[in-house]
């Protein structure tokens, strides 16, 4: 389940530099990465006693980041680039804008091979044909004119249907623009003057949890015992946070499930090459199905977000005997780490252990 | 495909207005996944009978909508043309014409060129080659295959086509206008809570999400607040009954916001551009200082008995009056709480939903469960006094482990109207037939207990 992703994310550094070459109509800036985070994680509302489900985080956290923006005068849109893949977008606050913020977008269209052949749909093209036995590779210029199940391309040569020839074909595309490798979200400001800033972006994401693990050690006459408590952190996000303020909120906070929401999210897909019936005089007799067109509901968005979330295995536990300090938020209580912590993405599993007692 | 006969259709023409040369969109977002299109392009008819096609609609639109007014046409049919650009479309509209197949010696590479007709494509293709029948890659050896032309009525992306009889050739100006669910709008707010003076900042933004397909480029924006009915077809109107009502009372004032019926209508400033899979969100709401109340509250069914103390749920209330309020209507949507830290930084203490809210309105959000603040409540008897009556004691247990005194709204639900309170240790307020209140104060890092009565008839 993780493979295709993560081929995409390669795919997606070798080409990201030539993405964001375009010109855009509104001077487009990248923010700097975060250059300090704050990260408050809070439990799965539903999940009462017992560890943590490494398979499927519930919680969620508030993350913070400060970033360094540099901004020209008038309008532009600033691309915060590499924000966690749960991200609630709905939640999200930035601050630090003195013209205001005229609007916040998050593009769940990320660089993937479908996405790569829906952006070159109508444009020009180059189909790459090769000959196994002799190793040549024969370019054909053409326009792409299909993507909805299967490919078809066009050129001089007439119409054909991608890898539908039994030979090895593949495409080579111009760079595109708009899709980027990681999950972003952009906003469009409006600036003053042209100047460095501070600003801070705070969302709320899903694929975190928390849990408190306690121990008890008796004493040798059985009438007193030692408390010791753990706090053990997960992430399950593809994104880490190194070195942030971390903090665990303990109570139950209202959510609200999106009830028959729309979230749009797309997880970036394979490139669909289907042919034509390929059976052959070997095959058995097959049953006749009534409706064998592409059903209208398969151009509809895929399945949210939640399903590809899951399955995220931790196994390593970082110990570390931080202390823990409690203080009072609201009707919460809220416990913070000392010190700064590194809650690492899945790739590097990691639950962090702080001690609190 | 669906094909929509017009019936008296000259009723659409319209007197052709000044036109610009681009394309112009406006969309209308209604709160339940339902927006309106209007999509105004110049369109080159000519004289008599003709198909114009309509590409980069919308992947959702629902056709028997759709609605083409331009001048000096009819309209004699519409169709919505859902036959997707395959492969194996492809190579089913070829069945009896010729195609080009290109064999491809795997050895040297060396290509044979042939025209072969295509005469079934029932679970494989049958090709016609000269006098010879042949299964299309039957041994499994490369086979180019190349057709001369795409078929007219294949589309990479939906399309609406409409059949017409022009008056006389020329370029004009055609709005067409549809309804399409996959775009949709809500609001989200952001409440910061400030406990030294207790009271919020909130800004308000409508999120719009796009899932619908297709990109809108350019489109003038217009978001409708109130829930327009759907006859059928549109989105699912089901919505669960929220498990708390967030509306204490409603609002009585009129804002200055364009109405449109009974609806409100929120206008975005500048066109913007809704791609497809975005979630966009624009400021509406930008209120600083409004008063808040921070309070508790507890419901207990009728003859609730808990094992364990509960948690009594965390209440911020607040009004959207003019006066000493946000001075606004509030489109449904969710409100998040936030509160800072000893170190400054705000953090997250709960959401709430809340419903389609007038302006002067006061509404009560639960934000969770109160961490220090618990209630026990136990049926201590049940005594048969007479045949049909019968008198039940209850006792609720207050806990306070914060170092203030705080107020607990106790509310005893399930009364039905025929119980009555015999005894009890401190005044209630019957707030309906339904519902007993009290109002219970618990010191601080103390307790407070609370007896009552009922007599009712079972």
């Amino acid at each position: 389940m993780y493979s295709t992703p993560r081929v995409c994310a390669m795919l997606g550094l070798a080409i990201g530099a030539a993405l964001d070459a375009r010109p855009v109509p509104a001077a487009e800036i990248l923010a700097e990465p975060p250059s300090d985070l704050i990260v408050t994680v809070y439990r799965a509302p539903y999940r009462s006693g017992g560890s943590i489900n490494l398979n499927g985080l519930q919680g969620f956290a508030l993350i913070s980041e400060t970033r360094t923006v540099h901004l020209p005068a008038g309008r532009s849109r600033l691309r915060f680039e590499g924000v966690a893949d749960g991200i609630e977008p709905a939640s999200a606050i930035v601050t630090g804008f003195p013209g205001g913020v005229i609007e916040k977008n998050r593009d769940a269209r990320l660089l993937s091979p479908a996405a790569l052949v829906a952006a070159t749909l109508g444009k020009p093209v180059e189909l790459l044909r090769t000959i196994r036995k002799t190793g040549k590779t024969e370019r054909l210029t053409g326009t792409l004119v299909s993507d909805a199940g299967g490919v078809v391309f066009e050129s001089e040569q007439g119409i054909e249907a991608l890898r539908c020839s039994g030979l090895p074909e593949t495409f080579s595309f111009e760079p595109v623009s708009g899709l980027s490798a990681r999950p972003t979200l952009s906003v469009e400001v409006r600036g003053l003057r042209a100047e460095s800033r501070q600003v801070t972006l705070s969302y709320l994401s899903r694929g975190f949890d928390w849990a408190a693990d306690y121990t008890a050690t008796l004493s040798a006459d059985g009438r007193s015992m030692d408390l010791g408590a753990w706090v053990t952190l997960a992430n399950s996000n593809g994104v880490g946070f190194p070195s942030a303020h971390t903090q665990v909120v303990a109570g139950k906070v209202n959510r609200e499930e999106g009830e028959g929401e729309v979230e749009p999210i797309d997880i970036g897909a394979p490139i669909l090459a289907q042919c034509w019936p390929r059976g052959s005089t070997s095959d058995q007799p097959m049953i006749l199905y009534k409706d064998r067109g592409l059903n209208a509901d398969s151009l509809k968005a895929p399945p949210p977000m939640a399903m590809a979330m899951r399955a995220a295995s931790l196994q390593d536990i970082a110990v570390t005997a931080n202390k823990v300090q409690q203080e009072q938020l609201g009707d919460l209580k809220l416990y913070r780490v000392p010190d700064r912590t590194t809650l690492a993405s899945r790739q590097w599993p990691a639950a962090n252990r702080s001690r609190c007692a | 495909m669906r094909v929509l006969l017009c019936i008296g259709c000259s009723a659409w023409l319209l007197a052709a207005p000044a036109w610009a040369a681009e394309r112009a969109l406006s969309v209308t977002i209604y709160a339940d996944d339902l927006a309106l299109v209007q999509d105004r392009r110049d369109i080159d008819v000519k004289e008599g009978r003709q198909r114009i096609e309509f590409t980069e609609v919308s992947g959702q639109i629902r056709p028997e909508t759709a609605s083409l007014a331009a001048a000096d046409i009819s309209i004699i049919e519409q169709n919505f043309d859902f036959d997707l650009l395959t492969p194996a479309k492809l190579m089913e509209k070829a069945v009896g014409q010729e195609i080009t197949i290109v064999r491809v010696n795997p050895a040297t590479g060396a290509e044979t060129r042939e025209q072969a007709q295509v005469l079934a494509t029932n679970g494989g293709v049958v090709l016609k080659i000269g006098q010879r029948i042949e299964v299309l890659r039957d041994d499994g050896l490369p086979v180019r295959v190349i057709f001369n032309k795409v078929p007219d009525n294949l589309r990479a992306r939906p399309t609406l086509s409409v059949s017409i009889i022009g008056a006389h050739a020329g370029t004009r100006r055609a709005t067409l206008s549809y309804l399409t669910p996959g775009l949709g709008w809500k609001a989200d707010y952001v409440a910061l809570y400030n406990e030294s003076d207790a009271k919020i900042d909130v800004q308000g933004w409508v999120t719009l999400t796009n899932s619908s397909g297709t990109t809108y480029d350019n489109a003038q924006t217009l978001l409708v607040a109130g829930s327009p009915s759907q006859a059928d077809g549109g989105a699912n109107n089901y919505r669960p009954p929220l498990r708390r009502s967030t509306l204490q009372t409603p609002g009585t004032e009129s804002g200055s916001r364009e109405r449109l019926g009974d609806y409100y209508l929120y206008p975005l400033g500048d066109r913007t551009t809704i791609a497809n899979l975005q979630t966009k969100q624009v400021s509406f709401l930008d209120v600083h200082g409004v008063p808040a109340e921070h309070g508790y509250e507890f419901r207990n069914r009728w003859l609730g008995t808990a094992e364990m103390p509960v948690s009594a749920k965390s209440i911020y209330s607040f009004s959207t009056s003019a006066h000493a309020g946000l001075g606004d209507q509030l489109p449904a949507g969710i409100l998040r709480f936030y509160m800072r830290d000893k170190r400054g930084d705000p953090q997250f203490i709960g959401e709430s939903r809340i419903d389609h809210t007038p302006m002067g309105s006061t509404l009560s959000l639960a934000t969770g469960d109160a961490f220090d603040v618990k209630v026990h409540a136990v049926v201590e008897k049940r005594t048969r006094i007479a045949t049909f009556d019968w008198q039940t004691d209850m006792r609720y247990e207050l806990t306070n482990a914060l170092p203030r005194s705080v107020v607990v709204k106790l509310r005893q639900e399930g009364l039905w109207g025929d119980a009555s309170i015999k005894a009890e240790s401190q005044k209630s307020i019957r707030s309906s037939a339904e519902v007993a209140e009290w109002a219970v104060t618990v010191p601080a890092n103390g307790k407070a207990t609370l007896t009552a009565s009922f007599e009712t008839r079972y």
